[in-house]
C-alpha cells in the first residue's frame, strides 16, 4: 500500500460510515419522499431548466435549430413597455383579487361561522362557483356582460340606471376590471373554505370570555377572529398573490387580452409571444421572470409576516 | 391539446346507392394498395363525415380515423401535434405563409411536388392558388399543402332594411358613408362587427385596405419590402377610424362581441351590414334564418380607375405530417381530396368554401360560392390576416382592435405593424 492509499483509507471509511449512518437514520423518510421528488424533478425542475435554456435562445418553436443569444431576451422584455405594462396589470389584478376574492371569502367565512341551521347548505352554495372551470366562468360572465343581451346591462336599464350600463368587455378602460370581477367570483369560495377552517380552530373560550366582558359582535371579530387568523391570512395572501400573478384562464376566455392589449396579463403576454409571434425564447424569459418575482415576493412576504407575527 | 370529439367513421352511406357505387370505384381506383391505419385531423366541415365515409368505403383495407375540431396555429396546437413525433398522418390547418410556410421551414411537413406531378393537380388547381402556395418559405418553389378552399370577404347587407330606406349598394366611398348616415338617421345600426376573436375585424380592415391601397401595394408589403406605413394603408386605418368615430360601427361593442355573435345579431336584423365570407348565407340558412333578403357588395375603391374588389385568402389546407407512420395512406387521402368526387360530395353536403381547384362540369356551386368564385377570377385583394407573417398578423389584429376602441391613432398602429414586419423580415 503506497502513502496515498494509507492516507485515504481512514477518510474513505469515515465517509462510508457517515453515509451508512445517514441512510440508517433517514431511510424511511427518504424512501417516502422519493416518488414525490421524482415527480417534482420530472414535471417541475426539468421543465424549468429547459425553459431557462430556451430563454437564452432565439428559438421560434418550430425550427430544428436555435442560436444562443445570452441575456438578450431578458433585457428585451425588461425594456419593453408592453411587458412592463402587463406586469403592472398583474399588480392591479392582484389588488382586485385580494379585495374582491379574499375579502369576500373572509366576510362569508365569518358570516357562515355564525350560521347554525343550514350551515352545510350555505357553505356548499357559497363554494359552488369555485368548482366551475375558468372556461365555464368565462362563458357565463361573457353572457352576463354581453353588450346586446347581457343581464347586467338589462338589469340596470330595467331599474332605471341606464347611466350605469357599460360595454364591459369592449371598453379598454374597464375590461380588465370586468374580467377581474368574474375571476374573483370564481375564486372566493376557495379562500372562504380556508378561512372557515382557520375560524374553526379558534378556541371558543376566547369568544365566551369576550362575551362575559361585554364585547359586541364587531369587537369579537376585530379583536379575536382577525388576529387569530394571522397564519391563515399569511397562507391566503400568499396563495392569492401566486394565483393573481399566474392569472390567465378567465382573461383568455373572456377577452384574450384585448381590446388591443388592454387586459393583457403577463401569462397572456407569454402565450401570445410564444404561439402567436413564435418567439419562444422571449416568452420563456417572460415566464421565468414572472416566476422569479412570485418566488421572491412570496419569500419576502412570508419572512415579513413571520417577523410581524412574532411581535403579536 | 385538441379539444375535439373523436370519431371513427366505418359504415353507412349518405349518398344515393348508385352515386355511391360510382364514387366508390373512382375513390378507390387511385389508391390501390393503401392499407393500415390512417389518422386524419383538422377543421370539421358540414361535409367532413360524408367525404371520410366515402373514402373509408372505397378503401376497406384502411382504418380511417378522423378527429374533427379546430387545430389552430395561433393556439399552438398544430405545432405541438406535429412536434410530438406522433400525431395524425394528415392535418387540415389554417393556410398562409405565416402558418404552413413556418411548418415547412421547420421540416414538420412533407413536400408535395411529386404528389402534384403524379396526380396532375397542378393542372386541375386554380393557377392563382398554385402560384400562392409555391411562393412560400422556405424555398419559394416547393409545394407543401393541398388547399381545401378559399374564403372571399365582402359586405353583406339586409336588403329589406336597404329597401325601407331607399338605399342601393354604393358606387363610391362617399356613397358608402352616405348610406351609413342614412341608416343611422333612421335609427338602424349601420354595421355590425364582432372583433373580440379578431377574425371579422381583420376582414373589415382588410377590405378597407383593399379599397384604399389595392392589391399592388399589399403585394409589395406581403412578398417584398413594402412599407405598411404607406399613405394608402394609413388612409385605410383612417377609414376604419371614421366608421367608428361617426358611430357607423360601435367600436366598443365590436370589441366585446365575437364574430359569431355579430353574425347572429345581423341574422336577427339588428344591423344593416356586416363583413363576412361567402359561406355566411349558407351558415344562416343552416341556422334556420331567412337568407333571401341578404345581398352583398364590395367596398368601392378610393383609387380612380381601379375596380372594387373583395379580399380573399386561402382558408384551410391539408398538410402531411413528416412523422407519419403511413405516408402512402396519407397521400391516398390527398388524392381523394383533389378528386372531382370529393368536391361533389362537399357541395352536396353544405360546403361553403370557394373551390381551390377548377370546377369540373356537372358540379353546381351554391350561389354565394359561385359569386365569390367569379370575383376571384376578376381579381381580388389580400386578406392580410392570412398573408402577413405571424408576428405581423398579431400586430395587425391589435391595430384593428386599438383603432376601434380608440386606444391608438391610425399613424401609431400602422407604425406598430410595420415594426413587427421589419422584425419578422430580419428574423
Amino acid at each position: 500500500m503506497n502513502m496515498d492509499a494509507q492516507l485515504r483509507t481512514p477518510v474513505a471509511s469515515n465517509r462510508t460510515r457517515r453515509v451508512k449512518k445517514l441512510w440508517t437514520g433517514y431511510r424511511v423518510p427518504l424512501i417516502l419522499l422519493a416518488p414525490s421528488f421524482i415527480f417534482y424533478a420530472v414535471f417541475v425542475l426539468l421543465p424549468l431548466g429547459r425553459a431557462f435554456q430556451l430563454s437564452l435562445t432565439d428559438w421560434n418553436g418550430l425550427a430544428p435549430t436555435m442560436s444562443y443569444v445570452g441575456t438578450e431576451n431578458y433585457t428585451g422584455i425588461w425594456t419593453e413597455s408592453r411587458f412592463l405594462t402587463s406586469l403592472w396589470r398583474n399588480v392591479i389584478w392582484w389588488a382586485m383579487h385580494v379585495v374582491l376574492a379574499v375579502g369576500s371569502g373572509l366576510l362569508l367565512a365569518i358570516l357562515l361561522s355564525e350560521v347554525g341551521r343550514g350551515r352545510f347548505f350555505f357553505r356548499t352554495v357559497a363554494f359552488f362557483p369555485h368548482v366551475l372551470s375558468l372556461a365555464v366562468v368565462g362563458v357565463i360572465w361573457g353572457q352576463l356582460y354581453h353588450p346586446l343581451i347581457g343581464l347586467i346591462n338589462a338589469s340596470f336599464e330595467r331599474v332605471g340606471l341606464t347611466a350605469l350600463t357599460r360595454i364591459w368587455l369592449g371598453d379598454p378602460e374597464i375590461a380588465l376590471y370586468s374580467v377581474g370581477v368574474a375571476s374573483a367570483w370564481q375564486a372566493y369560495g376557495f379562500y372562504m373554505v380556508i378561512f372557515l377552517a382557520g375560524i374553526q380552530s379558534i378556541d371558543p373560550q376566547l369568544y365566551e370570555a369576550a362575551r362575559v366582558d361585554g364585547a359586541n359582535g364587531w369587537q369579537r371579530i376585530w379583536d379575536i377572529t382577525i388576529p387569530s387568523l394571522h397564519n391563515t391570512m399569511t397562507i391566503v395572501l400568499t396563495l392569492a398573490f401566486i394565483s393573481a400573478m399566474k392569472g390567465f384562464g378567465s382573461v383568455w376566455a373572456m377577452t384574450q387580452g384585448g381590446p388591443g392589449y388592454a387586459s393583457e396579463l403577463v401569462a397572456v403576454y407569454v402565450w401570445r409571444t410564444a404561439f402567436q409571434t413564435q418567439a419562444i425564447g422571449q416568452a420563456a424569459a417572460a415566464g421565468l421572470s414572472l416566476a422569479a418575482i412570485v418566488i421572491l415576493f412570496s419569500f419576502l412576504f412570508n419572512r415579513w409576516r413571520d417577523k410581524v407575527g412574532s411581535y403579536t | 391539446m385538441i379539444s375535439v370529439s373523436r370519431r371513427t367513421f366505418v359504415a353507412g352511406a349518405v349518398s344515393a346507392p348508385l352515386l355511391a357505387s360510382t364514387r366508390l370505384s373512382l375513390a378507390s381506383a387511385a389508391q390501390d394498395g393503401a392499407q393500415g391505419d390512417l389518422s386524419l385531423a383538422g377543421i370539421e366541415y358540414s361535409y367532413s363525415p360524408a367525404v371520410v365515409e366515402a373514402f373509408q368505403e372505397a378503401n376497406p383495407n384502411l382504418a380511417v380515423d378522423f378527429t374533427g375540431g379546430t387545430i389552430s396555429f395561433e393556439d399552438g396546437q398544430i405545432q405541438a401535434v406535429l412536434q410530438s413525433g406522433e400525431g395524425p398522418d394528415a392535418v387540415n390547418v389554417n393556410s398562409g405563409p405565416g402558418r404552413v410556410g413556418l411548418l415547412a421551414s421547420s421540416g414538420l411537413i412533407l413536400a408535395l411536388d411529386d404528389f402534384y406531378e403524379r396526380t396532375g393537380a397542378m393542372e386541375t388547381y386554380q393557377p392563382n392558388v398554385i402560384e400562392q402556395i409555391q411562393n412560400q418559405p422556405p424555398e419559394g418553389e416547393t409545394i407543401y399543402e393541398v388547399v381545401e378552399g378559399l374564403d372571399v370577404f365582402s359586405v353583406y347587407y339586409n336588403m329589406d332594411i336597404f329597401e325601407e330606406n331607399g338605399l342601393e349598394p354604393p358606387q363610391t366611398w362617399d356613397d358608402f358613408l352616405a348610406i351609413c348616415q342614412t341608416l343611422q338617421d333612421a335609427g338602424v345600426q349601420p354595421m355590425l362587427l364582432g372583433a373580440r376573436d379578431n377574425f371579422q375585424g381583420g376582414w373589415l380592415f382588410g377590405n378597407l385596405v383593399q379599397a384604399s391601397a389595392g392589391r399592388d401595394v399589399m403585394t409589395e408589403v406581403i412578398y417584398g419590402e413594402g412599407d405598411f406605413t404607406h399613405p394608402d394603408i394609413l388612409r385605410a386605418a383612417e377609414m376604419l377610424q371614421t366608421l367608428v368615430d361617426e358611430g357607423y360601427i360601435s367600436g366598443l361593442e365590436a370589441a366585446a362581441l365575437e364574430g359569431e355573435q355579430a353574425q347572429a345579431a345581423f341574422g336577427q336584423g339588428q344591423g344593416a351590414m356586416t363583413v363576412q365570407q361567402q359561406s355566411f348565407p349558407i351558415s344562416l340558412a343552416n341556422d334556420g334564418a331567412a337568407v333571401t333578403n341578404i345581398g352583398s357588395f364590395v367596398i368601392p375603391s378610393l383609387n380612380e380607375g381601379q375596380p372594387a374588389a373583395p379580399t380573399a385568402g386561402l382558408a384551410h389546407s391539408w398538410v402531411l405530417n413528416a412523422s407519419s407512420d403511413n405516408p402512402e395512406a396519407a397521400e391516398a387521402w390527398l388524392e381523394w381530396v383533389v378528386s372531382d368526387e370529393y368536391l361533389q360530395i362537399a357541395y352536396e353536403n353544405g360546403g361553403g368554401l370557394v373551390p381551390a381547384r377548377i370546377v369540373p362540369e356537372g358540379i353546381t356551386l351554391p350561389p354565394s360560392v359561385q359569386s365569390a368564385a367569379d370575383s376571384i377570377e376578376e381579381g381580388v385583394g389580400y386578406n392580410p390576416s392570412v398573408y402577413l407573417p405571424s408576428a405581423g398578423t398579431n400586430a395587425w389584429y391589435a391595430a384593428m382592435q386599438q383603432i376601434i376602441t380608440g386606444q391608438a391613432t391610425p399613424e401609431e398602429v400602422v407604425a406598430e405593424v410595420q415594426a413587427a414586419l421589419e422584425e419578422s423580415r430580419a428574423g
